[in-house]
């Protein structure tokens, strides 16, 4: 220990010769977080040789961090390391060189900040018991974690660009600077060095007292944490220190970018490095200052979520910096959440939102626009008329520019804003056509809609016109088609003749026959209806609705019915066999809203008292693993995954939906206090009702059996006539005779026979 | 700690999603997506429990779940509007299938709802209390709109349900769910 200590110093000493005091009492600004030691700090301040003090290693050191990368270097003075190793920090400095060590080891030497993450002090003890190649994940881990709903992004936004200007591009400006500047410590996830690096006072490095060498960055991999091949870049190092200005080319170009959208942001800073920051303080502070806010604020809470990108967002939004008579100007009806949702907004805003057509979008953007159109066409008739928003669109269409244009302004306006607006008007009305059901909902407004798209006969958009005619008629004259008639294959099957009796039937064809016949009552729900059963749990608005949940009920009957009506008890036994086979079969058929109904009433009180039956039965343990599903905690979590994961066709056991249609009535109101449309409740609506409804698509090709779905339909109809009172009397008269055969039989046996 | 399952049961319309959503939450930030969404953390008499609320709201149209919920219940919440005899009338129903899927006495409480609608009362507090009479079971009346007696309604069920717990005897334990509490206390008779 002695002679290590000895050396350590000895090393000190030597690394001493590094160290400039001047520059660190000229520069204390290293940042309030790295709190130095008491000790270390009074010597700082002292300007003194602090490290011949007799503080010990501990003392000194600041925190810990973790190797990203492996680092080597020739020189003396540097301290060359490999990925995963956890490194004490002595001392911070600006340059972006910190002095380090190893726990162990005596030896201090400099290393580039960038290859490098600060660890708290928790975190490095428990990332010291983590095996070395681990610790890389483990560290991710963690950050994933911590990072997930707290934004570390947020304060940069709101401290700095708050005092400078609303404009959060003068981050980007300062960033994509730095970027150039490889001394001025680096850009990278670390909010922390982030921001000091931005700091005006920071921003022009102090002569770097300790290596003079350029900093060197970390391999182009800062996103993926692919292990950066030791050889190259050992090589790179060498590399920057030779041929700096080809290394800051390189540097510039081979920057980790953080946002995916990588060609975006070295498009802003050539945009921002070209043009003059009046030009945009201009634009900001003029009477688009309150959209602009708006974008701001847009971002500012996409951030929240995706904090890199944030940034990417931002700068698309700058670029689209559009002239007044072109940005959309009830903007600031809209109230946005954070994650950018539309919480509360005016019919006028929201139908601006909906045509307003934003020239290239991303894929994200693109998607989100899409939703919005689908939530609003399926939702409109909550909060409004089809004939209100018929007018309101057609209006639109034919707005006149405001008189106080230039004929300048007035050609730009026409090609920026007025057909593109068109355009997207048109596509509105044709998805309103083709996707939500315009012609079943609204015939009466065929005609209008008709005649208002004959009158547009300009190019470019008469086209589209025509095109929306011609499916207006096509849907009018064609009878919408039973999906599952539709694709009924030519070759039928053989059925063997059952007799109407259920010991005779194929558990599979009566899974099949069972699945076609719930998919014909499940393709006819409406988004409408369910949208109705908010309000209303009867009556003609959801007859369609009902009629295929009722079946759910009368399936249930039926299996008990069939079960219970049988004197003998083998013959019961049987039966349950068969519903069991049954129900695995509509299981692998995806036809869950059967399946639930056979093992509901196959553990109902009814069923499930008649002992006796039960104990004949070879198929239990199957029952049990399908039993798992109806657990109702968490809102049928279990359904819910089950559904979420289906493939193919399905029929969705929907009651879990249901309640969740009536959850969100019931919790959201329909206007908030000014009387804005609640749009989040009409989002969340459009969600579950996607949910349930999202299958409807996917027909069974599956062959009809008429016979046998004549007997399902008789069965079930007569089923549905008995109520749960007779079930329960049908029940107990059965069980009552179980036991007492039980008892004739234990005599026997008794008796010697 | 407990943990207690608690089904909401009664006729469409009466509010039992409202009283749910009163009570498990009193902000809005909310997904029924979420499991936690219908849990809620009480102290009842100096003593912590956690209460999920099993809410069987959108389940009218599906009368033969009626006993998964009563199997999965350990504690229930019997409603009925003060506005509408007919779900009055109804709860007949529900009381049945609680003593046939539970056997024994099932730990619930009678509650009149929407008691703000004084206007449109169809049924009076008294008759209300005669049914819990016949029944044999706490009542309150409740407004979920103005949350009126929604937390004590759950304070008293759990006191009901604690009572059990202390005087069951171990092994004759009603409550079949896996998330049942740990018998803090263990009687010997």
């Amino acid at each position: 220990m002695a002679s290590s200590r000895t050396r350590s110093q000895a090393v000190r000493r030597s690394l001493h010769l590094y160290i400039d005091p001047s520059s660190y009492t000229a520069t204390k600004a290293v940042d309030s977080s790295h709190t130095p030691s008491p000790g270390f700090g009074t010597n700082m301040s002292a300007g003194n040789d602090y490290y011949t003090s007799s503080a010990g290693v501990s003392d000194s050191t600041l925190f810990s961090v973790l190797c990203m990368y492996d680092f080597s270097s020739d020189d003396p003075g540097l301290l060359s390391f490999s990925k995963n190793e956890i490194l004490n920090i002595v001392k911070c400095d600006n340059t972006g060189w910190w002095a380090a060590m190893r726990k162990d080891g005596p030896v201090v030497g400099w290393i580039p900040q960038a290859f490098v993450v600060q660890l708290s002090d928790d975190m490095s003890e428990r990332l010291r018991n983590v095996r070395e190649e681990f610790r890389g994940y483990e560290y991710e881990a963690e950050q994933l974690y911590n990072s997930a709903p707290v934004s570390r992004i947020l304060p940069l936004f709101e401290t700095d660009s708050a005092t400078t200007s609303p404009l959060p591009v003068y981050e980007e400006n300062r960033l994509s600077t730095s970027i150039s500047d490889p001394r001025n410590g680096t850009r990278d996830q670390r909010p922390q060095n982030a921001r000091n690096s931005l700091r005006p006072g920071n921003r022009r490095p102090i002569p770097p007292p300790s290596p003079t060498s350029p900093m060197p960055h970390p391999p182009l991999m800062l996103e993926k944490k692919v292990k950066p091949a030791r050889s190259t870049h050992a090589g790179g190092h060498e590399t920057h220190r030779s041929q700096d200005t080809l290394t800051r080319k390189q540097s510039l170009r081979a920057r980790p970018v953080i946002s995916p959208n990588s060609q975006t942001l070295r498009r802003l800073s050539t945009l921002i490095e070209t043009k003059n920051t009046r030009e945009i303080e201009k634009i900001a502070s003029s009477d688009i200052n309150s959209s602009f806010d708006m974008i701001s604020k847009y971002a500012r809470g996409k951030s929240l979520n995706k904090q890199s990108f944030g940034d990417a967002r931002h700068i698309e939004a700058v670029i689209h910096i559009r002239p007044w008579y072109l940005q959309p100007r009830l903007a600031d009806q809209i109230e946005e959440d954070r994650q950018g949702y539309i919480r509360n907004a005016t019919l006028p805003a929201l139908i601006e939102r909906l045509t307003t057509h934003d020239a290239p979008l991303d894929l994200t953007r693109q998607a989100e626009l899409t939703t919005f159109t689908n939530v609003f066409l399926m939702t409109f008739r909550t909060f409004t008329t089809a004939n209100t928003l018929f007018e309101i669109l057609a209006e639109r269409y034919n707005t006149t520019p405001v008189q106080s244009i230039s004929d300048q302004e007035l050609a730009d306006w026409k090609a920026n804003w007025q057909t593109p607006t068109r355009k997207r008007i048109l596509e509105v009305y044709s998805r309103w056509l083709e996707d939500h059901r315009l012609l079943e909902e609204e015939p009466h407004l065929a005609k209008p809609l008709t005649d208002f798209l004959r009158t547009i006969k300009t190019p470019p958009h008469n086209a589209d016109a025509e095109a929306i005619i011609k499916t207006l008629e096509r849907l009018t004259f064609t009878v919408p088609s039973d999906i599952s008639a539709q694709n009924t294959p030519g070759k039928s099957k053989k059925f063997k003749a059952h007799k109407n009796d259920l010991m005779k039937i194929e558990p599979s064809d009566m899974a099949e026959q069972l699945a076609l016949l719930e998919q014909a009552l499940y393709v006819k729900v409406t988004p409408q209806e369910c949208l109705s059963y908010a309000k209303t749990r009867s009556g003609p608005a959801i007859t369609r609705l009902l009629a295929f949940c009722n079946t759910h009920d009368n399936l249930v009957s039926w299996v008990k019915r069939s079960i219970l009506n049988l004197d003998i008890l083998g013959k019961r036994s049987y039966t349950v066999d068969f519903w069991i086979k049954v129900a695995e079969k509509c299981r692998q058929l995806h036809n869950i809203a059967s399946m639930s109904a056979i093992i509901i009433a196959l553990s109902s009180t009814d069923l499930s008292r008649l002992h006796l039956t039960w104990a004949h039965i070879s198929r239990r343990n199957n029952l049990e693993a399908l039993l798992r599903y109806n657990d109702p905690s968490g809102g049928f979590a279990a359904y819910r995954a089950l559904l979420d994961k289906a493939e193919g066709p399905c029929i969705p056991f929907i009651t879990m939906y249901l309640g969740d249609i009536i959850h969100t009535e019931e919790h959201f109101a329909y206007q908030d206090a000014d009387g804005r449309i609640c749009f989040y409740k009409r989002a969340r609506w459009f969600e579950i009702i996607g949910n349930i409804l999202k299958f409807q698509k996917r027909a069974y090709n599956i062959p009809s059996n008429e016979p046998m779905k004549m007997f399902i339909e008789t069965q079930l109809m007569m089923a549905s006539k008995h109520d749960s009172n007779w079930f329960w009397n049908k029940s107990q008269e059965v069980q009552h005779s179980e036991v007492a055969n039980a008892d004739i039989r234990k005599g026997l046996e008794a008796a010697g026979f | 700690m407990d943990n207690w399952r608690v089904a909401v049961l009664g006729d469409g319309g009466v509010g039992k999603t409202a009283l749910a959503v009163q009570f498990t939450l009193n902000c809005f930030t909310y997904d029924p997506t979420i499991e936690d969404a219908y849990r809620k953390q009480l102290v009842v008499d100096n003593r912590m429990c956690f209460i999920e609320v099993i809410d069987t709201a959108g389940q009218e149209e599906y009368a033969t779940l009626r006993d998964q919920w009563v199997r999965e219940g350990q504690g229930f919440i019997l409603v009925y509007s003060i506005a509408s005899r007919s779900t009055f009338d109804r709860l007949e129903i529900f009381r049945q299938s609680m003593k046939r899927v539970k056997r024994g006495d099932p730990i619930f409480m009678l509650v009149g709802n929407k008691c703000d609608k004084t206007m449109e009362r169809e049924v009076s507090k008294e008759e209300g209390a005669a049914l819990a009479r016949q029944f044999g079971c706490d009542f309150i009346e409740t407004s979920a709109k103005t949350a009126q007696n929604v937390e004590r309604l759950f304070m008293n069920l759990v006191r009901s349900l604690r009572a059990t717990r202390v005087v069951a005897e171990p092994g004759v334990s009603n409550a079949p769910t896996k998330k049942g509490p740990k018998k803090s206390k263990c009687v010997v008779m």
